[in-house]
């Protein structure tokens, strides 16, 4: 393994991002919190992930401002709204315009596997 | 529908009216001629009368008369012969100058004779009665002398009527002839009779109001008349001698020139005839003033008559005027009522009679010339809607009882064709004195088209409110699982963190172990939540329906109970719609359990997939079809059926019939939230205590190639090994025998881990292999097994996970257990499974 690859957080809930960051960190992952509002001013990164707040018009305008911000870098959406066993990278991925979605409650395998995964093809 | 009266011909009752004004005015007329005919005839026959009788008088008069003037001149006539006689033997003795005295003395005694004259044969007068104070006069010239001189046969002759030479007075002479005893002619001897006197005669007779009496001679010479025509005497007067011809002669007199009738009678032995006339003038003034007075009383009647005719022709036109309006009245009436499509009742409630028109009879589903009936009678006999009766009774019982101003009910009655028709009636009783309902009028209308479209509108509303309460649940769910989801992936995230950081089998570890299951068990609500509410995002691909529903039907057909027979009928071919195949997994397995449940006592299900089109836009029990293609998925029952009210409420979530633990009573709202969001929708019909039927209809997307699907006979089965069967939810545990039971094995089921631990204590032998839910109180799947390989290493365990993710597996390997099948269960897998551990 190489250097320590770049992974920035978009989270709204202060739990769900302290737990990412603590999996993450634990993996060996470098975890940066994204400033949701003005996400250009986050640097370039490895991997993006992000919270999908779909049910707000404002939340899903937001995604899109970050996802544009970060448009060379791959992105996981994870949403309390995805349906427990979507497929990681079917059409609703593609409908999003990311890589893969994964659905709340997160569940730390299935996160880091998805991570693992998009990094590793990445190289 | 209802067959329509036909209006009365309007031009039936004029024309019997008409035809009545004719008929008496025809009677009245023929009356009033009648007696006006009869008066004529009356009047004709009295003429007659009048004629003949006057005719006959004046007859008899006339008789008479002339049988008077016989005598008298028969005594004239006498006293000539014999004085003849006299004068032929006698007048040789006596002396000449006493002869004059002598002939005055035989004419004394005849009055009517003034005197008496002998002439010799050259006219001389040589004797007289009254002696010769006038000089002495030759007749030789006179008519009465030539007529004897010349024919010695000649009889009695009587002259004309002429002055007399001795007196000079109007008379008339009779002569008879002398012969000397040759026989030669020797003289004659002549009576003088004076007129007068024989005038004074007929004086004395009355002939009546304007009579008249003349005598003539049949040459028609005037000789006497009276009343006195002075220049007429002597004159000829052939038309008053002529003798009468016809029943009632009359003549135009010839002395005064009027009209009279008449009779002539010849004066017997004479050359006279008398003749009595009378003034027909006269003679019929009586018969004439007779019919005046009868004329007139005619002309009154007549007039009476026709005065009746009148008023009795004007009262008829009054009458029919009246009767046409009152049929015009009727015939609007008719027409309105007709137009409204309404029927109207008259209740005689004394009497208990009730009219009802042609068109209510109709409303009531029977022919319109059904006979009349009474009121309680046709209470009797109308099928009503159980469900109105009461309704109807209390509204009739209201308005009877003044509590209500007016009658008003809508209710249903059942005609004889079977069809349910809403009536909406309206009517007012009349009360009598005592205020009790003498009779009560009303009408009614079928409002069934009304009545059906109101309740699709209130099916329209209730559906749309059903909708709207489904969306906002599940974005209240979705609001829910989202800030839900989150605290659970901290509780999760931060509970296997602090796992393993807990030592082995240290109380920690224990307490850490069930705030993991707890929360296991939330994430799992929060799905299904997520599920029939639809605010999760899932996968949307073309998805073959007929493999889909063949595959789950494979499930179902494992574990199908004794008793129930499975007919299915594909015929969908590769139909596809846009969704998730888990979801349509879903709605089949959903159906489908619901349905075998309802069979408690066994029956059919049957099970049939089809493509249909919907031509235009349709509204179901959940959802609406737009016109298009679709696949329809039936899903039939021969079970208890539902109850209307319970079936408005099937789909809400958490609503169940089942006991609390038995269901969640998520089952159909998920069907319906997975439907709906196919763009599809669900039709249900259900009779109570014959079935349930369920149909599915989802829009075709497209042709999806159908995934090779095995056979469910193609599934290994096991022979009669004992399966235990763990799971803390009953319905599972159901489910779950059903499915080994019908692969061959005998399940014995569990619905608590420690009552299945002392199971398996008991008698280790029995069990052939274990199948485990993980998540269960008190005793998870993996501590069971580990516990169960602690006594007997050799039993196969199966475990059934909703989530058979790695940690499990991992954690479950390490129990010991054989292998993980996830949630929902499918019959392939536990077949394969179980016969790979059992093999």
């Amino acid at each position: 393994m190489g250097a320590p690859r770049d992974i920035v957080i978009y989270e709204q809930d202060s739990m769900t991002r302290a737990l990412l960051e603590e999996w993450l960190r634990h993996a060996g992952y470098r975890v940066r919190i994204g400033n949701q509002c003005n996400p250009a001013g986050d640097g370039r990164c490895d991997l993006v992930i992000l919270s999908v707040y779909l049910p707000k018009r404002a939340g899903a305008q937001c995604a899109r401002e970050i996802q544009s911000a970060h448009a060379a870098t791959p992105v996981i959406a994870i949403s309390g709204h995805f349906r427990p066993g979507l497929p990681a990278a079917g059409s609703t991925a593609q409908l999003l315009g990311v890589q893969q979605v994964v659905a709340k409650p997160l569940v730390r395998e299935e996160l880091l596997e998805s991570v693992r995964g998009i990094l590793k093809t990445d190289h | 529908m209802i067959t329509t009266s036909a209006p009365a011909n309007p031009d039936n009752g004029t024309n019997r009216f008409k035809r009545l004004q004719l008929g008496v005015v025809a009677l009245g007329v023929l009356v009033i001629v009648a007696l006006v005919g009869s008066s004529a005839y009356d009047a004709w026959r009295s003429y007659r009368y009048a004629a003949a009788g006057t005719v006959r008088e004046i007859d008899n008069v006339a008789n008479a008369l002339a049988e008077q003037t016989v005598w008298t001149l028969q005594a004239v006539d006498l006293l000539l012969l014999d004085t003849a006689r006299w004068y032929r033997s006698e007048s040789a003795h006596i002396p000449r100058e006493s002869i004059d005295s002598a002939l005055a003395a035989r004419t004394a005694p005849v009055s009517q004779v003034r005197q008496v004259t002998i002439m010799d044969a050259e006219g001389n007068q040589l004797f007289r009665s009254r002696g010769f104070t006038t000089p002495n006069h030759n007749a030789a010239d006179r008519s009465y002398f030539r007529a004897q001189r010349d024919d010695a046969h000649a009889g009695l002759f009587m002259s004309e009527p002429l002055t007399t030479r001795s007196e000079g007075r109007s008379a008339m002479i009779l002569s008879r002839r002398l012969d000397d005893e040759a026989g030669h002619f020797a003289g004659i001897v002549t009576a003088n009779v004076d007129l007068e006197d024989l005038n004074r005669l007929y004086r004395a007779v009355d002939a009546g109001p304007g009579g008249h009496i003349a005598l003539l001679r049949d040459d028609g010479t005037l000789l006497v008349r009276n009343p006195a025509a002075p220049g007429f005497i002597g004159r000829q007067l052939p038309t008053l001698a002529a003798l009468p011809q016809g029943p009632d002669p009359r003549v135009v007199n010839p002395i005064n020139g009027q009209t009279d009738f008449i009779a002539v009678v010849p004066v017997r032995n004479t050359p006279l005839r008398l003749a009595v006339t009378r003034d027909v003038d006269v003679a019929l003034q009586p018969w004439r003033d007779e019919t005046i007075r009868v004329a007139i009383r005619t002309v009154m009647v007549a007039l009476l008559g026709g005065s009746l005719l009148a008023l009795l022709v004007r009262q008829i036109k009054r009458v029919a005027s009246g009767q046409q309006a009152l049929r015009d009245s009727e015939e609007r009436y008719a027409l309105a009522m007709d137009g409204a499509n309404e029927g109207h009742w008259d209740w005689d409630v004394v009497a208990d009679r009730l009219y009802l028109s042609p068109r209510m009879k109709v409303l009531d589903g029977r022919s319109p010339d059904t006979p009349e009936t009474s009121g309680t009678e046709w209470m009797r006999r109308v099928e009503m809607h159980a469900d109105d009766r009461l309704r109807f009774d209390a509204a009739l019982q209201d308005h009877f009882a003044h509590r209500l101003p007016r009658f008003e009910c809508e209710f249903r009655i059942r005609h004889p064709s079977g069809e349910w028709h809403w009536l909406l009636a309206r009517g007012r009783c009349s009360f009598d004195a005592s205020g009790g309902p003498s009779r009560f009028v009303g009408s009614a209308i079928d409002v069934t088209e009304q009545k059906q479209a109101q309740i699709e509108r209130e099916r329209l509303e209730l559906q749309l409110r059903q909708s709207q309460k489904m969306e906002a649940i599940g974005t209240l769910a979705g609001g829910i699982a989202h800030d839900f989801n989150n605290v659970l992936g901290a509780i999760l995230g931060y509970g296997e963190l602090a796992l393993q950081q807990a030592a082995e089998h240290s109380d920690l570890r224990r307490y850490l172990d069930n705030v993991m299951h707890a929360a296991e068990r939330a994430k799992l609500l929060v799905e299904r939540i997520l599920g029939f509410s639809r605010s999760g995002l899932g996968d949307r691909v073309l998805v073959n329906v007929q493999s889909v529903v063949g595959e789950t039907l494979g499930l179902l057909a494992a574990s199908l109970p004794v008793g129930i027979k499975l007919e299915t009928r594909f015929a969908a071919g590769n139909a596809g719609v846009i969704g998730d195949a888990t979801d349509l997994h879903q709605v089949v397995m959903n159906l489908g359990t619901n349905a075998i449940q309802a069979m408690a006592h066994g029956g059919e299900l049957l099970i049939v997939l089809e493509r249909r089109v919907v031509r235009e836009t349709t509204t179901v029990a959940r959802g609406k079809l737009e016109p298009g293609e679709y696949v329809c998925l039936g899903v039939a029952d021969t079970g208890g059926g539902i109850a209307p009210a319970v079936l408005e409420r099937i789909f809400d979530p958490f609503f169940t019939t089942k006991s609390v633990g038995e269901g969640t009573g998520l089952g159909l709202s998920l069907v319906h939230g997975i439907v709906i969001d196919l763009g599809g929708a669900i039709e249900v019909a259900s009779t109570v205590g014959q079935g349930t039927r369920f149909e599915v209809w989802l829009p075709v997307a497209g042709e999806a190639a159908e995934e090779a699907v095995e056979p469910v006979r193609t599934l290994p089965h096991g022979s009669g090994e004992t399966v235990m069967i763990v799971d803390d939810e009953q319905s599972l545990v159901a489910l779950a025998e059903e499915v080994v039971a019908r692969l061959g094995y005998e399940p014995v089921g569990f619905a608590s881990s420690t009552a299945a631990l002392e199971a398996f204590l008991a008698a280790p032998a029995r069990f052939d292999a274990v199948l485990t839910d993980e998540m269960m109180p008190d005793l998870t799947g993996t501590e069971l097994a580990r516990q169960i390989r602690r006594i007997c290493p050799s039993v196969p365990i199966l475990m059934m996970s909703g989530r058979a993710e790695a940690p499990l597996v991992d954690r479950a390997t390490e129990a010991g257990i054989a292998e993980v099948l996830r949630k929902p269960l499918h019959g392939r897998e536990i077949a394969e499974s179980l016969a790979r551990v059992l093999g």
